[in-house]
């Protein structure tokens, strides 16, 4: 070894070095080339290297989502910064505390949530830690109106640190958009108390009670408007009842509904029938019917006081488009009603009132309404309405 | 007669007093001081007790005692003794004058803002007593503003109805705060914005359960209404004052979807259950706030807006029918006459400045009697 040394430390002329690095490469090439030769493999492949470089966690542009396979190298970072074997609870939980961070700050609140969760599960008993993952878990839940949730999580931060102001605030608003107002109250006054000059949480009060009021408001305006409409079903109700008005799609001994009332065809079905505003005439939706057109029309107001002939003479004052030959005038007209539980038509006396009509035994309200059928005089047509087969409706 | 028996109750007292030691045996004591407190009860005995300086000092020196009985007996007979505004004068200058002072107001402050005292009703009670008397008044206020958390303390322990933990109910604290806004001073700090007062006690004008905290609160916004000074104040606090005020005399009647727009938000609607203040005094009140908000063109215009006069509509018809009291149909007469006249038939800003002759005003109290006998 000494001798070596001694060799080492000999003083070398120029030409000798120059021979020597010569000796060297080429004993270097030698080596190389006794190499077994073999294809580069590990490489990236030219179609695909994009691919590759995304997928490397020095270059990749994405965190990987939960489910995606990930690269080797990624996974070995991971472990660094996840694994509880690497980690303290505290230092974990902060971690995941950085990640959410991050993921807030580019409005990925999702996967932000999912971080600070993590940071809790990591269950690092320190009371400032848990208030903050608490907190952010909060403004996350918060940007994604999760009210509830935010609501419960800064309730939980506030739990761990009592004078954490952001989570204060942030309860404050959840509680108002929430409308539970007394909290809002409550949690408001507990800001003020700390910060006299608050004017947001001054402000927030007074949106809360505004609001409060507004709700309590039309709570009474509906009950009142309920309350209203009771009385005045039950009413009408009396009114059908006193008229001994029949229908022919209620059961026997069943009570009049709402639903029974509503007029079953379309153009009429805004006009169930009610009481005018002397709550004593009846005011009906009423349908006639032309058989010889296939086609009705409508009175969506007829008041039971009116005489049926002058109701006629009203509505053809013009003639009916569709009426070619000049039949459908007044005077020149009949009305039947059916009776559908018995299956026959019932002619109708022009004198009478639409109240002392709907007297006579076979008249029936039918689908909410009452319907005619307007057919000329002495004419094929009503000789065809007339003489029509007609099925009795059976009733089980 | 009388100066015998005043002399008899001389001899015993000075008698009594020996036994009012508060390092004398609690037994001694308690039997004394309830003589003393029933003696209290009685206009002679009280004239007496208050001729007796020692007998005062004696009580005062009692009020701290470890016995929760005595304490409180202490304080029940000062509320006694301080019950006439003349004799309340004197409690305070006694106690002023005593080397060293007793400190009364402080004492009374104290005890109630203290969430564990066992005597705070009585010393509410003394602190509304001392309060009536406009000399005092002053006085007290001083106290009140030494620390700036007294106010807001005593607020709290009004507002937080359990905020006394001995089952205290500070009831009284309404009419301390009902007397202290008979003065300027009082009024403003009822005012300013730093206390946020008018907000915290407004709900209690329509407090059912006690007629002591809901007078109180009436009484305190009859002061407020009364200064002008403050008109523009109530006025910006959006419809709260006006609120607290028609509640107590809104009905179960039904007014219009449009009539019912104009109104305050918490009178819209009002369910068919809604009944009306039934003290006729209370009442009365409220109406002279009202009217007293009607001084000035303003506030006119406000109330007209806010559908007071369709709730004194309906109030009217109530009264006639059912409240049968003549005072307040006149009160209420007198808001709708003002409300139902246009303001180029009023042509003036504010009725305050009007100078009314002392004739005048003396023939108007007249009409106004005769008028009321034809009412009801």
């Amino acid at each position: 070894m000494a001798d070596e040394k001694l060799d080492l430390q000999k003083t070398w002329t120029d030409e000798e070095r120059l021979a020597l690095a010569a000796k060297l490469d080429e004993e270097l090439d030698a080596f190389i080339d006794s190499l077994e030769k073999k294809r580069y493999e590990e490489g990236w492949p030219e179609d695909r290297w994009q691919e590759e470089m995304d997928k490397h966690p020095f270059f990749m542009k994405k965190a990987p989502q939960p489910g995606d396979d990930v690269h080797p190298m990624f996974e070995g970072l991971q472990k660094l910064k996840y694994d509880p074997e690497e980690n303290t609870a505290e230092e974990l939980a902060l971690n995941y505390k950085e990640d959410g961070n991050f993921y807030m700050k580019h409005k990925k609140f999702r996967t932000a949530i999912y971080s600070f969760s993590e940071g809790l599960k990591a269950k690092c008993d320190k009371p400032e830690v848990k208030s903050v993952l608490y907190n952010n878990r909060s403004a996350a839940h918060f940007f994604l109106k999760n009210y509830r949730s935010a609501l419960i999580d800064a309730q939980k931060a506030l739990e761990y640190n009592a004078e954490y102001a952001k989570s204060r605030w942030r309860a404050a608003q959840c509680a108002f958009y929430l409308d539970k107002f007394e909290l809002c109250t409550q949690l408001c006054e507990e800001l003020l108390k700390r910060d006299a000059n608050n004017n947001e949480a001054r402000e927030l009060l007074k949106r809360n009670k505004t609001k409060k009021l507004e709700i309590e408001r039309d709570q009474r305006k509906e009950a009142a408007e309920a309350k209203k409409r009771i009385v005045s079903f039950q009413r009408l109700t009396e009114a059908l009842k006193t008229r001994g008005i029949k229908f022919d799609d209620l059961k026997n001994n069943k009570p009049i509904t709402e639903e029974l009332l509503r007029p079953k065809f379309l153009p009429l079905e805004d006009h169930p029938v009610h009481l005018d505003s002397d709550n004593e005439t009846l005011v009906w939706p009423t349908a006639f019917s032309y058989p010889a057109f296939l086609f009705s029309d409508f009175q969506q107001q007829l008041s039971e006081d009116v005489v049926m002939e002058d109701c006629i003479n009203d509505m053809f004052k013009e003639p009916l488009p569709c009426d070619k030959t000049n039949s459908y005038r007044p005077g020149n007209l009949n009305i039947y009603y059916e009776n559908r539980k018995v299956g026959c038509v019932h002619k109708v006396d022009l004198n009478k009132t639409i109240k002392e009509i709907l007297n006579e035994k076979g008249f029936f309200v039918t689908g909410g309404s009452l319907l005619f059928y307007v057919v000329p005089k002495n004419s094929e047509v009503e000789r065809e309405f007339v003489n029509q087969q007609r099925r009795p409706l059976i009733y089980a | 007669m009388e100066n015998q028996e005043t002399i008899s109750y001389a001899a015993m007292l000075k008698d009594i007093v020996n036994f009012m030691n508060p390092q004398e045996r609690e037994d001694l004591i308690s039997i004394s001081l309830t003589h003393v407190l029933s003696l209290s009860g009685s206009i002679e005995g009280k004239k007496a007790i208050l001729q007796h300086d020692e007998v005062l000092v004696a009580v005062f020196n009692l009020v701290n005692h470890k016995f929760n009985e005595i304490a409180k007996y202490a304080a029940l007979t000062l509320i006694n003794l301080t019950a006439e505004e003349e004799d309340a004068l004197k409690v305070f200058e006694i106690a002023k004058s005593l080397n060293p002072a007793f400190p009364l107001i402080a004492t009374a402050i104290k005890e109630v803002v203290d969430e564990n005292s066992k005597t705070a009703d009585p010393w509410t009670m003394v602190l509304s007593n001392l309060t009536r008397s406009e000399k005092l008044v002053e006085d007290i206020i001083v106290e009140l503003e030494k620390d700036s958390t007294t106010v807001p303390k005593l607020l709290e322990a009004f507002t937080k109805l359990d905020y006394n933990k001995q089952n205290m109910k500070l009831h009284y604290l309404a009419a301390i705060f009902c007397n202290l806004t008979q003065t300027a001073r009082g009024r403003e700090i009822a005012c300013e914005d730093k206390y946020n007062f008018l907000e915290k006690i407004l709900p209690f004008a329509s407090y059912e359960e006690n007629i002591v905290r809901r007078g109180g609160t009436i009484g305190i916004l009859k002061n407020i209404c009364f200064d002008p000074v403050y008109h523009n104040i109530i006025l910006n606090e959006k419809d709260d004052i006006l609120h607290a005020i028609l509640y107590p005399l809104c009905g179960p009647e039904e007014f219009t979807d449009e009539e019912n727009d104009k109104l305050p938000l918490e009178l819209q609607y009002l369910p068919e259950t809604k009944t009306r203040e039934e003290d006729p005094d209370l009442r009365k009140m409220l109406l002279e706030s009202l009217l007293q908000l009607c001084a000035t063109k303003r506030y006119r215009e406000v109330l007209r807006s806010k559908g007071v006069y369709e709730i004194l509509r309906e109030y009217h018809k109530w009264e006639a029918k059912f409240g049968k009291d003549a005072e307040c149909l006149l009160a209420c007469e007198n808001v709708v006459d003002i409300l139902i006249k246009k303001e180029e038939e009023i042509g003036l800003d504010n009725y305050k400045e009007v100078q009314v002759p002392t004739d005048v005003a003396e023939k108007f109290v007249k009409e106004d009697n005769e008028y009321m006998e034809n009412l009801l």
